[in-house]
């Protein structure tokens, strides 16, 4: 089994390298490009939401402040992406710090609303905050990564949709590895005994509040870095794109996907970009839709796609490995 | 000095009503466990139904407003029969993402059948001022003030005095051991929603001449009854009246005084700090077990 | 020797005095028995013991160690873990993960290898030996894959007590372990009991089945609306009339 799991993880990166090549279509890339920097925004809600068991609502927030602070360094202080873009990951690393010191000690439901509060703040901060960051107009004309060079030859320049492409799917790949590296480790261990039982989890000798802000801190982190990929890929950031309907937006992602598993996030991102782009013609009808797709599937389906498939017993079940708790059980 | 009372009138007014909203937030949370998210749509829906009965059917001011107080009410009883009976067993966060969704629902099909237009319901109170100590008051806003306080009262006693309050006292406190002493658990859930759905109704029934209605309206105001609930108590009324008024005024002063931006920031940036300074909320209930 | 020491233990809710001013000692080795009515404050002693309440007075001691007031985890650290009386473990994981997280506090791999080091040969196959023998010690070896959900109540119980000793514990505190179990059952868990104490762990022990008590504890403390009304051997403490006016005086309210 573990074989035919490593080959297939081989297959599909493989194909996902070949994609640009195959499908020529611009605006399939460009789709293709925002779900990537999606999958790295659920991956990295997943590991405070679905792992750790703790509903965070200020995604939006690191994501903004991840954007903001790439784009500013760039453009103010003429630093180069490939600087930025670390400095961006510390902001969102100082941010999640801030937020999570105080809140991570409340209950789950007092933690998750304190973080929308929080959400609210940084965005009222982003909108208000004219001088730096362009309040309500956002910031234009952000500049493009810097081309590397390596050795004196090649040149890797990435103002092409399909060069992008390759820079997001890299980093993409990148956070999946670091994320299934941290989940199984000793630290994910604690974090899924956390959501389990954080009481129990208490009396067997975990530090819950290190456990909790290290969380915290790296889905912050991660999302700073989405943040700082979309706005050297867009080229323009305004604060609307960080409120709270992006938090749940990703939120939602994870949800439907399947929380608290390796894959479902992915599957959550790729579906969740690219439905609302097929689903134009209902744009209208599309946040009617959303609260509803929400409600049934928390009522229904908790375990989102992966425990669909789980359930539809399928050959692949056994690759999703094990839901957690709360999602486990189909309605009640 | 005289702008500084109007202020201070004008926080209560608006404290007011977050008074009304809270109320039913934290008996809602109390009783039944509950954190329901979409409160701040059944108080948009409320608003929209005296809207309707003024505007289309020319009902007048109060008694429209008891009408739509009466009909979301109902709401309630069948959001409490529909959706959070048979949740009952459901994980709290689970439910919490439930009721955002039907947040998400109620808001963006009010915007579907209503259209972000704003409106405002016409009474002739917007125009009407009272003189009281050398200040205009807008009798709207005293009709806010006065009509909550009779109601905080209400409910006040009605929790204190009435058999189906202590019932609900008794369920707040410990839902197998009521049920045990023969307490309709059912019944005393679908009177909890009805009276919390009630009072948000009438809580954007009387904002509703002085602020716009439109879809979006309950957004902020429910979460500013979390944060009145995490300042004063959850569960507890006379917590959240006084945190309902004085963040109504705390944000009109703010507003006049330091930067009108803050006026919906205040709040967020109050339950931060405090949960900074004092981590177990100011009345202690909300920390880990 | 003594491991554990508490002088004037009190916790108050508000006006409430749940335990007020409660004095005992544990040896080294011993089974002590902790009972009492229902009410008594025996489980608020083991929450105080184990830093999920701060105590409103008093000192406890462990080890030679000023406890008091420590949190949760620092004590687990220090040797003294406790069960609870409604069985609690991670029911949707299997048992071996059940075991491999009660290992936590103790696979010391510093911060940053907290974030690595899971499925590196070296340390975790230890681990998975050590659990292994763990299982065994108590029974469970044939459950080791299983969701502790699925596991009869009595294995369930067993887990709860195996998670605990993969603390590496010096000191247990079990709260009532035979609650709901038929004759055999307790027989069994009297056996581990005894077993754990064999290898040199300590144990402090809530129970309301007299006959586990008097079987196993070598000495008996006896609180009655917070406080310690009595200490003793088994023999003493049936014989006191103090202790049996609680119990009765406890029956006929009921």
């Amino acid at each position: 089994m573990r074989s035919i799991k490593g080959i297939s993880v081989f297959i599909i990166i493989v194909a996902l390298f070949a994609l640009p090549i195959v499908v020529k279509d611009s605006y399939f890339l460009y789709l293709a490009i925002l779900a990537g920097i999606f999958v790295i925004l659920a991956q990295s809600l997943n590991v405070i939401v679905g792992y750790t068991g703790q509903m965070s609502f200020c995604h939006s927030a690191f994501f903004g402040v991840g954007a903001y602070t790439s784009a500013l360094l760039t453009m103010n202080l003429k630093f180069s992406f490939w600087v930025a873009l670390p400095c961006a990951m510390i902001a969102g690393l100082i941010l999640g710090l801030l937020i999570g010191y105080p809140s991570l000690r409340l209950r789950g439901p007092y933690f998750a609303i304190v973080t929308v509060g929080c959400a609210e703040v940084v965005r009222s901060i982003l909108y208000n905050w004219v001088n730096l960051t362009g309040g309500p107009m956002g910031l234009p004309n952000i500049p493009p990564p810097d081309p590397i060079a390596l050795g004196n030859f090649i040149t890797l320049s990435f103002d092409t949709r399909q060069s992008y492409y390759y820079l997001v799917l890299v980093f993409a790949l990148f956070t999946q590895l670091i994320i299934v590296k941290v989940i199984n480790s000793k630290a994910g261990r604690a974090f899924v005994a956390i959501r389990e039982d954080e009481g129990f989890a208490r009396s067997i000798g975990i530090d819950i509040m290190g456990y909790k802000i290290l969380a915290f801190s790296i889905s912050a982190i991660f999302a700073a870095m989405a943040g700082s990929l979309y706005a050297h890929y867009i080229l323009f950031i305004s604060p609307v794109s960080f409120t709270i309907m992006e938090s749940i937006n990703v939120i939602l992602m994870v949800i439907v996907g399947g929380m608290g598993t390796i894959v479902g996030p992915i599957f959550g991102a790729i579906l969740l970009t690219a439905l609302p782009e097929l689903m134009r013609v209902l744009s209208d009808y599309r946040m009617v839709l959303y609260g509803l797709v929400l409600m049934m599937v928390m009522i229904f389906l908790p375990g989102g796609l992966v425990a669909a498939l789980k359930l539809s017993g399928s050959f692949l079940s056994r690759a999703f490995g094990r839901l957690p708790k709360g999602v486990s059980s189909v309605g009640s | 000095m005289e702008t500084f009372f109007i202020h201070l009138a004008n926080g209560l007014a608006i404290g007011s009503s977050y008074v009304l909203i809270a109320l039913g937030f934290t008996l809602i949370f109390g009783i039944l466990d509950i954190i329901q998210l979409a409160h701040g749509e059944i108080y948009m829906l409320g608003a929209y139904c005296t809207y309707f009965l003024i505007s289309l059917a020319g009902v007048s001011f109060f008694p429209a407003l008891a009408i739509s107080a009466v009909v979301i009410a109902g709401v309630g009883l069948l959001l409490e029969r529909v959706l959070f009976r048979p949740l009952k067993n459901v994980p709290l966060l689970n439910v919490l993402l439930i009721t955002i969704g039907l947040s998400i629902f109620l808001q963006n099909g009010a915007t579907l059948l209503w259209t972000p237009e704003q409106r405002t319901i016409p009474t002739p109170y917007m125009t009407q001022t009272l003189r009281f100590l050398g200040l205009a008051i807008t009798v709207q806003r005293l009709l806010v003030v006065v009509v909550s306080v009779i109601l905080m009262i209400a409910v006040i006693f009605f929790i204190r005095h009435s058999r189906i309050g202590k019932a609900m006292r008794a369920v707040a406190q410990d839902k197998e051991g009521a049920a045990v002493a023969g307490i309709n658990i059912n019944l005393i859930r679908g009177v909890t929603l009805a009276v919390g759905c009630g009072l948000a109704s009438v809580a954007g029934s009387l904002v509703g001449p002085i602020y716009l209605v439109e879809p979006t309206m309950g957004a902020t105001p429910v979460f500013k009854a979390f944060v009145i609930v995490i300042l004063g108590g959850m569960g507890s009324v006379g917590g959240s009246i006084i945190g309902g008024l004085f963040l109504g005024v705390i944000e009109n002063l703010s507003a006049a005084y330091i930067s009108m931006a803050l006026k919906d920031t205040i709040s967020f940036i109050l339950m931060v700090a405090i949960l900074w300074v004092r981590p177990a909320g100011i009345f202690g209930k909300i920390l880990e077990e | 020797m003594s491991v554990l020491k508490v002088s004037n233990l009190s916790k108050h809710f508000g006006g409430l005095a749940a335990v007020g001013g409660v004095d005992f000692t544990v040896n080294t080795g011993e089974i002590v028995g902790l009972i009492g009515p229902n009410g008594a404050g025996k489980t608020t002693v083991f929450n105080l013991l184990t830093g999920v309440y701060v105590p409103t007075r008093g000192k406890i001691t462990f080890d030679e160690v000023d406890i008091t007031g420590w949190k949760s985890q620092k004590i687990v650290k220090q040797g003294l873990v406790r069960t609870f009386q409604q069985t609690r473990v991670l029911f949707s994981l299997p048992v071996m993960e059940n075991m491999l997280t009660g290992f936590h506090c103790r696979t010391g791999s510093g911060n940053w290898g907290v974030l690595w080091k899971r499925d590196s040969k070296g340390t975790e196959e230890s681990w998975h030996d050590k659990a292994l023998k763990i299982l065994t010690f108590v029974g469970l070896l044939d459950f080791k894959d299983e969701l502790a959900q699925n596991i009869p109540q009595d294995a369930q119980r067993r887990l709860a007590i195996a998670v605990a000793l993969a603390t590496q514990p010096k000191m247990l505190l079990l709260d009532e372990p035979t609650v709901g179990m038929n004759p055999s059952e307790t027989q069994e868990m009297i056996r581990l009991i005894g077993a754990i104490q064999e290898k040199g762990i300590t144990v402090l022990l809530i129970e309301h089945d007299m006959r586990v008590v008097m079987g196993i504890c070598q000495r008996i403390i006896v609180l009655n609306y917070g406080l310690k009304i009595a200490e003793g051997s088994p023999q003493e403490i049936r014989r006191n009339p103090e202790v049996i006016a609680a119990y009765l005086g406890s029956e006929e309210s009921a």
